[in-house]
């Protein structure tokens, strides 16, 4: 074990704040997605998806009252433990397994994708282990504290966030308004489909179920938080797809996956010869608290259900677990596209569907309980 | 037990930079490329490379080595000029690619892939196209002075924007015009005169769509032509003939320069027709003015009208050069297609573009005149 041992489990004691929560959800959601966002909502809807990004954002936003009903229903349980008051033994505790292999799967696309970014724009050479192993050894690391070690790093970290919107301000010294225009030319099926894609760049906000209750405060404190988070990582999007919309022209930004970085190439500091390479320094924080979030969240997952170990132990299954299958898959361009797809459907299921259905099923039980106690 | 953990993870930290290190001593820079046509579609591919010789005392020496091959892609040329050198050459810091006048008159997208596709490459350089010659003349040439060759164009560039004369866009910013429908751009030109001892800016090359078109506007017009594009480099400076004495040639001509530039560019549709105003609003300081008399009363006013004239006259013959070429510099393409868009998807703008009415309107003020009348 890398951590040291006087800070064994003991996050039950003291709970998360307000700020601490804030910036849990904002940091799982900016991570890898943020450098490609631009580009994956402009290959559906051009220069229209900003449009669906809003539309997407509002969508989220229903979903998260949903998810907030669902979890001011059980003031005192993860998800892990919900799922069985909810389901009963039999079907919560699959499920709960489920939810932890979809998080474990989440944090193996988050390094292959943080790999394969790095290997292509800085270190060619360097072997996908390397990179692996560093992000995944610090991650665990940082897990091992604890959740509010998690909170109190990742609301230090956020100042890195006003670094990363500064430097796109700065590369907006080139744009024009008009590669915005003629609004709605891809007309409204497109932006409906884009918004699939804008809700892919949501999906994190899952964390909000599973620790609320580790949350002090009351459940309108809460879900305040839960909105606030989920607009400012909207306007943090919007700003980059404008950025990016507006640097480059619409023909251009189909031939640039990772638009963000492209942007900042094009410029140099007195200082810094190459900002992307500044930007991805910084960027890398980012997606180590992202993949740090999915880290806890299946450790935390296997310590609920197998109540015999200290959920340190868990921290290091789930770190080789993802190492050996981010290993096996490789930096193969096919194979990496393959894991995301499925990856990232069967967030459609775990992030969108099942808290719906929880909606009505945490009603009901709840409804059921107190009828039978009074 | 724990030292050893902490040993081992601290000496990962390291590990990263054997892969991918690079070290100076293994590489050449190269800061300036050429390339040019070669024969049966293949390219040529010139670039100059300083090696620094270290001398026990005083500076050292530094020697400049040419090399010439052609090859059908620009990655292959480079194969070849590695196998020429003892080092492996990099390109990571050029700061200006030239390409010859016959090269630059087909697609220019395939030279500059590299550039484009490689994450090391350096978007921040300068592109130029040699007037009448070969980007081989340019990048041999044995010019007097001390300054590299790479020095002495990007120089002569760089000066050329802060003078109002070219538009400064480096690589990557000549993508998006390079690939979006309806936007085109303009190069600088060079040319050796003085026997190859001289090199000079001649003015801006029109491109239209990725191809060179051969026309330029000439190095005298490139001020206005920029501020007609909405640009101002450091200093704009104009000296235009406003008088006709007949007497001193030299009493005729005035030189200003101008303070504040407001470009409104304003498109009109009229039942499919497109219209353009172009206005051009600026605020002109008088920085020589040989003929005085400054202070009879509204002689300052009479200047700026005649200014006017000469300015909105002179633009007339810019942007009939521009829709000669057909090469849409001001974007007005993409503007139809932004705000008309109904208009953009019934006309073949190629075919349109040099048909269509573009007025422009400059309107100068004078504002300062020097510390005497």
């Amino acid at each position: 074990m890398t951590n040291p041992p006087q800070q064994m489990t003991q996050q039950n004691e003291q709970k998360l704040s307000q700020r601490q929560f804030f910036f849990i959800i904002v940091q799982t959601q900016i991570g890898v997605g943020v450098l490609s966002v631009p580009y994956e909502l402009h290959s559906v809807a051009k220069q229209d998806s900003w449009i669906s990004l809003l539309l997407g954002a509002v969508a989220i936003q229903v979903l998260l009252v949903g998810i907030w009903f669902v979890a001011k229903n059980f003031p005192h349980d993860t998800l892990f433990t919900m799922n069985d008051k909810m389901f009963t033994k039999w079907v919560g505790r699959p499920l709960s397994i489920l939810y932890i292999f979809y998080f474990i799967g989440v944090g193996t696309l988050i390094i292959l994708l943080f790999s394969r970014m790095i290997s292509i724009w800085v270190l060619p050479n360097t072997p996908l282990w390397v990179m692996a192993l560093l992000m995944v050894t610090v991650c665990m690391y940082m897990v091992g504290g604890g959740l509010l070690v998690l909170g109190r790093l990742y609301t230090m970290l956020s100042f890195l966030l006003v670094f990363l919107l500064c430097l796109i301000i700065f590369s907006t010294k080139e744009t024009h308004i008009m590669y915005l225009f003629p609004m709605l030319e891809t007309g409204w099926g497109k932006i409906f489909a884009g918004i699939n894609k804008a809700i892919f760049s949501f999906f994190g906000f899952i964390v909000s179920l599973v620790i609320f209750s580790k949350v002090e405060g009351t459940n309108k404190q809460k879900l305040k938080t839960i909105v606030m988070a989920h607009w400012f990582v909207t306007l943090f999007y919007l700003f980059t797809v404008f950025a990016s919309f507006t640097f480059f022209s619409t023909s251009e930004l189909p031939l640039v996956p990772e638009p963000v970085l492209y942007m900042l190439k094009t410029f140099s500091l007195p200082i810094i010869a190459r900002i992307d390479l500044f930007f991805i320094s910084i960027w890398v924080i980012n997606v180590a608290t992202s993949f740090a979030t999915y880290l806890y969240l299946s450790s935390l997952g296997l310590s609920d259900l197998f109540k015999r170990h200290s959920q340190n132990q868990w921290i290091v299954v789930v770190g080789i677990c993802v190492f050996s299958i981010s290993i096996y898959i490789g930096l193969d361009m096919s194979k990496i596209e393959t894991f995301n797809k499925v990856v990232t459907y069967s967030g459609y299921i775990f992030s969108l569907t099942l808290p719906l259905i929880m909606v009505p099923v945490s009603y009901l039980r709840k409804k059921k309980d107190k009828g039978g106690a009074s | 037990m724990k030292k050893y953990l902490i040993a081992g993870i601290v000496s990962l930290l390291f590990l990263t930079g054997c892969w991918d290190e690079r070290q100076f001593k293994n590489v050449k820079l190269v800061l300036s490329l050429g390339f040019d046509q070669g024969e049966e579609g293949q390219i040529i591919q010139t670039v100059s490379i300083p090696s620094v010789s270290r001398a026990t005392e005083g500076p050292g020496s530094e020697s400049l080595q040419i090399l010439s091959t052609s090859a059908h892609t620009p990655l292959q040329a480079r194969g070849k000029i590695d196998r020429m050198i003892p080092e492996s050459y990099d390109p990571a810091k050029v700061k200006v690619i030239v390409l010859g006048e016959d090269l630059a008159k087909q697609d220019i997208y395939p030279i500059l892939d590299d550039m484009y596709r490689n994450p090391r490459s350096n978007l921040n350089a300068y592109l130029a196209v040699v007037e009448e010659g070969t980007a081989q003349d340019v990048i041999s040439m044995n010019h007097t002075g001390a300054t590299r060759i790479s020095n002495y164009i990007s120089g002569l560039l760089e000066a050329a924007v802060s003078s109002t004369h070219a538009t400064g866009e480096n690589l990557q910013l000549l993508c998006a015009e390079l690939l979006e429908p309806g936007i085109d751009f303009s190069i600088p030109l060079l040319k050796i005169e003085d026997d190859g001892n001289l090199l000079t800016f001649s003015g801006m090359g029109l491109f239209h769509d990725k191809t060179y078109t051969g026309e330029k506007i000439g190095a005298e017009q490139t001020t206005l032509y920029m501020l007609l594009q909405g640009e101002k480099g450091r200093v704009a400076r104009l000296t235009k003939k406003i008088d006709d004495h007949g007497k001193d040639e030299i009493l005729d001509y005035i030189t200003v320069s101008v303070a504040e530039n407001d470009r409104k560019m304003k498109i009109e549709n009229k039942d499919g027709e497109i219209a353009v105003t172009i206005n051009l609003d600026m605020k002109v300081k008088i920085v020589e003015y040989p003929s005085d008399h400054l202070y009879v009363k509204g002689r300052i006013e009479e200047i700026g009208k005649k200014l006017s004239k000469k300015l909105t006259d002179e633009s007339v013959d810019i942007i009939s050069q521009v829709q000669e070429a057909n090469s849409d510099v001001f974007g007005i393409g993409r503007r139809v297609k932004a705000y008309h868009p109904e208009v953009w998807k019934e006309l073949d703008w190629r075919e349109e573009f040099p048909e269509i009415s573009i007025e422009p309107k400059v309107k100068v003020e004078i504002i300062q005149h020097g510390i005497i009348n």
